[in-house]
């Protein structure tokens, strides 16, 4: 589809899908949700997964994420292949190499903003880079509201600790599924802005599915599925832009 | 409604099974305890009727007393025989009498072990049939009931020893008894002997335990027993086999009736302890399904329907957890029946009686916990705004604190009050307020419990952080979160605990006062003998044959026998007392004599402790009313009065008391060696004769010290075995409560395990809030236990008793409790482990 697939080099890729297929049920009531898609995602870079309801965004992203497993085809986080990884591998995997931002229920009500911040690290054992942290939370902008427990935050303010969370430990790759999806357009504005900084000062890695032509207009590069498939792609997009790409491919 | 409440039951079968368990068990306690007694009372009844089919009308002492059989003089039997009308009539001679094995340990002990005469010419009045062989015709001839003869290996032909009053003497055995078609009665071993040799071993010379008759036919038995009446001394009674047989029954429902009440207060525990897991499951539940109430109501339902709905539930929940607890009431009882059996204490065989009341009983118990544990939820149900439908409102969140805590501190202070009230104010029968005390006392503090929980789970989780890092920062926190279900899931343990906790209490502090006792007061003693069977003490004892040789011994200086009776007082009521040899007393036992003195009692009265002289406000010199099986009511002068614990509150001399009792044993007999002896050579000596005596122990005073812990602790072994039933309600509740939070949080579990908690770890951080919630429960229990235990060891110390404190076994419970916390984590543990991170992340 992309020529950019067939140079695919490790050290450029943060993750990579092959003839990804994931079908659910069987015979005539069968549903392919990813119908043999490839893509990669480069390191450093912020992309946008866009598409109509159906189209298998979310699939894809559970898939390379390592929460899903893959009807055919396979998947790689750096090099690992995920495909071979029992549950302990793949959570350890979570763990040290991907990060989350979810639509809602990111947050553990019984921790402080700080703890969940901090909570795949606390989860591993490791402790946190005193710097790096100080430096993730000033990026938030969340320095005064730390020892806060979740429902004594905003919708902003949860969504924005759920990023600090996704970044502390410096995964090789972050995974955001609409995560402005409940936030109003002020709160999505400094979330995405703030992810955006991430990849661009930070050097963070990130995949974001959305279906807000806004949001997506943050990233750097836009995929486009339909059907399970690859069906577009556009590279530094503006909202006019990423419309028009829309109508075309709905056209 | 009733089709939605059906519904709801289908729909969360999992959750209300867990519940129905908790109802189940309690349950089948309750009606086991009743199918238990009932089948034993109907196979008694039986029993007791083919015992007296043969006989037409008994002869018997008028009153009766505890452990006493009233001798009749041998000449009434002739008196009655020749009544006209009496076709036969025959007397037998009844006593204690004990095999010895061919390894030489004696036969039986906890089962009764007696022996009787046999009269030849009379086989029609006596329920004993012939197995095998002869019936005994000669001295030094025995027959044995078949089913002694088979567990002991004994055979006809063979020489047998047998400990009798008279001493332990040998016999030939020439016959095997049966009882009907049964070759034994409940384990019991029977020695039987002909008329003249029975009169000497059981030291009876012409007396009878018993004079049974049938007529010849010619008058009606009513005029047969008149004239038989007509005849008889004062003190003496006629009654037909009926009405004997209807008194045996009544003896029986007596003694049952203890250990079906006994059963039925740990079943009470263990139903009290259910109602508390019901009424959680109910409560979260109805939390969980708060959006369908919502919409029920705002689709027009009235909130009493909701109620209702709810009611309904539980009372669908309750019927079939009742009646399935019935039928395991019926297992439960075949269990214990072939318990028994294994252990050599043989019930009559018949079928299991299941009257109409024990299923009435049952189900009702059952459906009335139920409902009455659903109530207060179905109320909160009810009170759920159709508006909860559509929005994220939180329902039934935290109400007034203050008023639960105003209602929760009077209950808990009733509780108390009705506890010192029964404890302290003196009452008959104290335990009934003492009962309703603790379990007031029970409800109140698990109303206050929700107020403490946080704050409690907080300081005992506060652990965990450290050790599992943010693993046990959930653990911890997840406990605390709703502050309500973790006590009322703590609160069923609680109650385990506390009740547990008091007995060990209890124990200890009866053990510490016995050791004190015996020390204090038997100080001065050597050895002690006695029989080693835990038995009824006026049946078993040591034989007079035995004290006898011993006190030939040249190594002895003291020999000092006690036995044991009933006596009766003024109101009927039987009491007991110790009679003693005036003589020796002195040498064994620190009676520290106010008034009076013990050498006194060799002429008669009684010697009083001294604040129960006071209770009666008698002192030396006055007269108290005394009835006496043998001698009936009488005058009985106050020789004076002693502050020595240990033995009785009333103290005769031996003398007096053989004239007015039945007791042919010694129930205990005390040792002291001459000056200058060794111990261990004046033992050697002593057990030398005791090697014929095998039915007895001899024990020095660190050795008695011991058996009586022992016998103390044995009974905690049994006690704690009936409470283990309502810990494992209680550790079901945690397990329940903790699968329904787990259920509540998939998505917190969901999005714990996507970045990156392991499998492993969501389970120990499920493993520890189960854990705490548990030691929470078991320390609140602790702390109540400890203030009941404590306040009733106060009651008692006008007994002699006083506080001990098991700390060890204490700190035993606490960490078993935390164990049963383990256990009952592991299911929900594992299924919160399992949670699908897809489903529990994605969005509605």
């Amino acid at each position: 589809m992309t020529a950019s697939t067939e140079f695919a080099s490790a050290t450029r890729v943060a993750a990579r899908v092959e003839n990804a297929e994931k079908t659910y049920g069987t015979g005539d009531a069968a549903v392919h949700a990813l119908a043999g898609l490839s893509v990669e995602f480069e390191r450093g870079r912020f992309t946008a997964i866009m598409g109509p309801s159906g189209s298998g965004k979310s699939t894809l992203l559970h898939c390379v994420a390592g929460l899903d497993e893959l009807t055919r085809g396979s998947v790689y986080i750096g090099d690992i292949e995920l495909g071979s990884l029992n549950d302990r591998q793949l959570t350890l995997l979570r763990r040290e190499k991907v990060g989350f931002i979810f639509q809602a229920f990111n947050l553990i009500p019984t921790l402080s903003a700080a703890e969940n911040i901090t909570l795949p690290l606390d989860i591993a054992g490791d402790d946190p880079d005193e710097a790096w942290y100080q430096q993730v939370v000033e990026t938030v902008g969340l320095a005064d509201r730390l020892s806060h427990r979740p429902t004594e935050l905003s919708g902003g303010q949860q969504q924005r600790v759920a990023a600090a969370r996704a970044l502390v430990s410096r995964p090789e790759i972050i995974f955001a599924d609409e995560p402005s999806g409940n936030l109003d357009s002020t709160s999505a504005g400094e979330l995405l802005g703030f992810m955006e900084q991430a990849v661009k000062d930070l050097g963070q890695t990130i995949v974001m599915v959305t279906h807000d032509p806004a949001a997506a207009s943050y990233a750097d590069r836009i995929v486009f599925l339909a059907d399970g498939k690859v069906v577009g792609e556009l590279h530094d997009p503006t909202q006019e832009t990423v419309l028009d790409k829309m109508k075309e491919l709905g056209g | 409604m009733l089709k939605l409440a059906w519904k709801g039951v289908l729909a969360h079968k999992l959750r209300l099974g867990l519940t129905a368990i908790a109802i189940v068990l309690g349950v089948a306690f309750v009606s086991g305890t009743f199918v238990f007694t009932d089948t034993l009372d109907r196979a008694f009844s039986g029993l007791f009727d083919e015992i007296n089919s043969s006989v037409d009308l008994y002869v018997r002492g008028e009153t009766e007393f505890t452990g006493q059989v009233v001798p009749i003089p041998a000449d009434v039997l002739d008196d009655v025989k020749a009544v006209p009308g009496i076709g036969n009539a025959v007397g037998t001679v009844q006593g204690f009498a004990q095999f010895i094995d061919n390894d030489g340990e004696p036969v039986g002990g906890q089962a009764p072990t007696f022996g009787f005469s046999w009269v030849p010419g009379a086989e029609d009045l006596t329920p004993v049939t012939i197995k095998e062989g002869r019936p005994p015709e000669n001295a030094g001839e025995v027959m044995v009931d078949a089913g002694t003869a088979a567990t002991a290996g004994f055979s006809i032909g063979q020489t047998v020893k047998v400990i009798l009053v008279s001493g332990t003497e040998e016999f030939e055995i020439v016959g095997l008894a049966g009882f009907g078609d049964e070759d034994n009665i409940l384990g019991a071993s029977i020695a039987i002997f002909d008329e003249p040799t029975a009169f000497r071993v059981f030291d009876a010379p012409n007396e009878y335990a018993s004079v049974s008759a049938v007529g010849d036919g010619s008058v009606a038995l009513e005029t047969l027993v008149d004239r038989v009446n007509d005849v008889l001394p004062e003190g003496f009674e006629a009654v037909t086999a009926e009405v004997q047989s209807e008194d045996d029954q009544a003896d029986f429902q007596e003694a049952i009736g203890f250990l079906s009440t006994a059963l039925l207060v740990f079943a009470g525990i263990a139903v009290l302890v259910g109602s508390f897991i019901i009424y959680n499951t109910f409560s979260i539940i109805i939390a969980q399904r708060m959006k369908e109430m919502a919409l029920l109501r705002a689709i027009g339902a009235t909130s009493r329907q909701v109620t209702r709905m709810v009611v309904i539930e539980a009372l669908v929940v309750g019927f079939i957890a009742s009646a399935v607890g019935v039928l395991g009431g019926i297992g439960l009882t075949i269990l214990i029946r072939a318990a028994f059996d294994a252990t050599g204490v043989s019930f009559p065989q018949g079928p299991l009686t299941i009257r109409p009341n024990t299923v009435i009983i049952g189900m009702t118990v059952g459906m009335a916990v139920t409902l009455f544990s659903a109530v207060i939820p179905a109320r909160q149900a009810s009170r759920i705004p159709p508006v909860a439908a559509i929005s994220e409102a939180t329902v039934g969140g935290p109400k007034s604190l203050r008023n639960r805590a105003i209602a929760a501190s009077a209950l808990t202070a009733l509780g108390v009050l009705i506890l010192f009230v029964g404890l302290f104010t003196s009452t008959d029968n104290p335990l009934p307020l003492v009962g309703l005390g603790a379990v007031v006392l029970f409800f109140g503090v698990a109303g206050l419990s929700p107020l403490i929980a946080r704050r409690s789970a907080r300081i005992i989780g506060a652990p965990l952080p450290m050790v599992f890092g943010v693993t046990g920062t959930l653990a911890r926190e997840n406990s605390v979160r709703r502050p309500r279900r973790t006590a009322a899931t703590a609160s069923a343990l609680m109650i385990g605990v506390a009740v547990v906790s008091m007995v060990a209490i209890l124990a200890s502090s009866l053990k510490q006062s016995i050791t004190e006792q015996i020390t204090q007061n038997f100080g001065t003693v050597d050895f002690q003998i006695q029989a080693s069977a835990f038995a009824d003490p006026s049946q078993v004892g040591v034989s007079p044959a035995a004290s006898e040789r011993i006190s030939q011994l040249p190594e002895v200086a003291v020999v000092s026998p006690m036995r044991f009776g009933f006596w009766k007082n003024e109101n009927g009521s039987e009491r007991q007392l110790i009679s003693v040899d005036p003589a020796t007393l002195d040498a064994v036992f620190v009676a520290d004599v106010q008034t009076g003195s013990v050498a006194g009692l060799a002429d008669g009265g009684v010697l009083l402790q001294f604040d129960t002289a006071a209770d009666l406000g008698v002192t030396a010199g006055d007269t108290i009313t005394m009835e006496f099986p043998l001698t009936g009511v009488e005058q009985v002068e106050v020789d004076g009065t002693f502050f020595g614990e240990g033995l009785s509150a009333f103290l005769i001399g031996n003398e007096f008391f053989a004239e007015r009792f039945s007791n042919k044993l010694d129930f205990m007999v005390f040792v002291n060696l001459a000056d200058g002896v060794d111990p261990d050579v004046g033992r050697g000596a002593v057990e030398a004769i005791l090697t014929d005596y095998p039915n007895v122990e001899l024990s020095n005073q660190a050795e008695f010290i011991e058996s009586q812990k022992s016998q103390i602790d044995i009974l905690l072994v049994v006690i704690n075995a009936l409470l283990l039933l309502a810990i494992i309600i209680a550790l079901l509740g945690i397990a329940n409560t903790l699968a329904l939070s787990i259920f509540e949080r998939k998505r917190e579990l969901g999005l714990l395990r996507a970045v990156g908690m392991t499998r492993r770890q969501v389970r120990r951080m499920i493993r520890w809030e189960a854990v705490i919630t548990a030691l929470y429960g078991a320390l609140l229990g602790l702390v109540l236990g400890i203030a009941l235990g404590w306040a009733m060891v106060k009651a008692l110390e006008s007994e002699g008793l006083t506080f001990g404190f098991p700390y060890q076994l204490l700190t035993q419970y606490v960490i078993a409790a935390a164990i049963g916390g383990v256990v009952a984590s592991i299911w929900p543990s594992f299924r919160g482990a399992r949670t699908n991170v897809l489903e529990a992340i994605s969005y509605e």
